[in-house]
């Protein structure tokens, strides 16, 4: 494989927080909401809690082979055979989720900007984008990346503040109304979610100051969270629990009802939310769909990733087309099947090769 | 639909037409069995949803295992 280039625990950790963010403000609040209610900030706080043990698990996996991915060293800690499986499931993992935030982009564009547009131009538009910005390498991605996260978080601090007036905190109660058990079940999918961080697996190898990725990885989680309680607490405490349930994107309607008297100008930042979020897309997108490419070159042992970005992009493209049928479809898989998936391979197979990694010590030589 | 299908094959042929020359000069020819194979794939997934042929569906395969995992655990936790 060739040289990828460096970047920095801190580069790292931007693109640990892309890899996250655009999907996640955007309909995590609706379906913690829906089950936790007004409890959903806790369930945030539990989401917390499991997203840092699994980037946690990941990142200390990580280090032990600090100058390889996942894909590469799979076969030496599991064996050949259930090494190579295990790494066909993270790499189908990465286009799993690339293809679900096309169309998840294309669900939101349609819905509210793009009603006669056919669906399939608007992924391909962000597609091709995508294979743009992986054509320049992981470098690129992560200098083009601190820019524009850089100001979507910016954008969203303003928005909270625009809002932060008009929250009501008798919204928040009665206080676990209903026992633990929805506040738990809430907290699955933002938990899920947190536990893409764990990305880490194959960004290692190009880090050149190594010994911060454990702190930078944390850090990265504590920002989602921050950002993520900053839109349901905005979400519940302007709409409560039953609308902000009812809603598919809770945050944009947020963003919609900013009104501010003495500043007109400043009124309905659904424009300036709609800013962030389709560049937040884009580099979702990337992150996602430049770790499955890279993946699956390794995986095949190839000398370079690049020929197989546009092929990869067409076959990504299908399944998603392929996949649901239209945006009712998506919202239920993105509740109940979706998480459980993508914690199945962040906790699930990470925990499984890092303890492998405990029983094989051999396979560790030659790692250094 | 047959616009469909040209358009489809036209994209797919931009992309040979686009990495093919550079790896046949450089022989790269794990590189070139590997860009045919998600070529070949992604001609049949697509052209296959165009004519809407009963074609395998990953994630409906995924969806089937793991919802009634989803609902088992819902009924436990309300």
């Amino acid at each position: 494989m060739r040289e990828e280039g460096q970047i920095s625990a801190y580069q790292a950790m931007g693109y640990q927080v892309s890899i996250v963010l655009a999907t996640a403000i955007l309909f995590v609040p609706a379906i913690t909401a829906q089950y936790a209610r007004q409890d959903a900030w806790l369930s945030l706080v539990l989401a917390y809690l499991f997203g840092s043990l699994q980037v946690f698990v990941a990142t200390k996996l990580a280090l032990k082979f600090p100058r390889e991915t996942v894909i590469q060293y799979a076969p030496r800690v599991a064996g050949k055979i259930l090494g190579k499986v295990i790494g066909f499931i993270y790499i189908f993992y990465f286009f799993y989720v690339a293809y679900f935030v096309q169309r998840e982009f294309e669900a939101l564009m349609s819905a509210a900007y793009l009603p006669q547009t056919p669906i399939i131009v608007v992924i391909i538009m962000l597609t091709l984008l995508a294979a743009y910005v992986l054509y320049g390498g992981l470098e690129v991605l992560c200098r083009v990346n601190a820019i524009i996260l850089a100001v979507a978080l910016f954008g969203l601090l303003l928005i909270f503040l625009l809002i932060v007036k008009d929250i009501e905190f008798t919204r928040f109660l009665p206080f676990l109304e209903n026992g633990v058990g929805p506040v738990v079940l809430g907290a699955v999918v933002p938990g899920g979610w947190f536990g893409e961080t764990a990305v880490i697996l194959m960004l290692l190898p190009f880090i050149g100051n190594q010994g911060k990725t454990l702190k930078t990885s944390l850090l990265a989680v504590t920002i989602l969270f921050v950002v993520m309680e900053m839109v349901v607490i905005g979400a519940v405490g302007i709409m409560g629990p039953n609308e902000t349930g009812r809603f598919l994107y809770p945050t944009f309607n947020i963003a919609r009802r900013v009104t501010i008297e003495a500043l007109p100008i400043l009124e309905r930042q659904d424009a300036m939310f709609m800013m962030i979020w389709v560049a937040g897309m884009l580099m979702k997108l990337s992150t996602f769909f430049y770790a499955g490419t890279l993946g699956l070159a390794q995986w095949l042992n190839l000398r370079s990733y690049r020929i197989l970005i546009l092929p990869a992009g067409a076959v990504m493209t299908a399944l998603g087309m392929q996949a649901w049928e239209n945006i009712v479809e998506l919202k239920s898989f993105s509740g109940e099947v979706f998480p459980l998936t993508i914690i199945f391979v962040n906790f699930m197979l990470t925990g499984f090769l890092y303890l492998l990694t405990f029983l094989k010590p051999k396979s560790l030589q030659g790692a250094s | 639909m047959a616009l469909s299908i040209v358009l489809v094959l036209l994209a797919f042929a931009a992309m040979i037409a686009y990495e093919v020359p550079r790896m046949l000069r450089e022989k790269m020819r794990r590189e070139l069995w590997a860009f045919f194979v998600l070529i070949a794939i992604g001609l049949v997934l697509s052209i296959g949803q165009i004519l809407k042929l009963p074609l395998p569906n990953v994630t409906r395969g995924i969806e089937a295992v793991v919802r009634p995992v989803y609902k088992a655990l819902e009924a436990m936790l309300t």
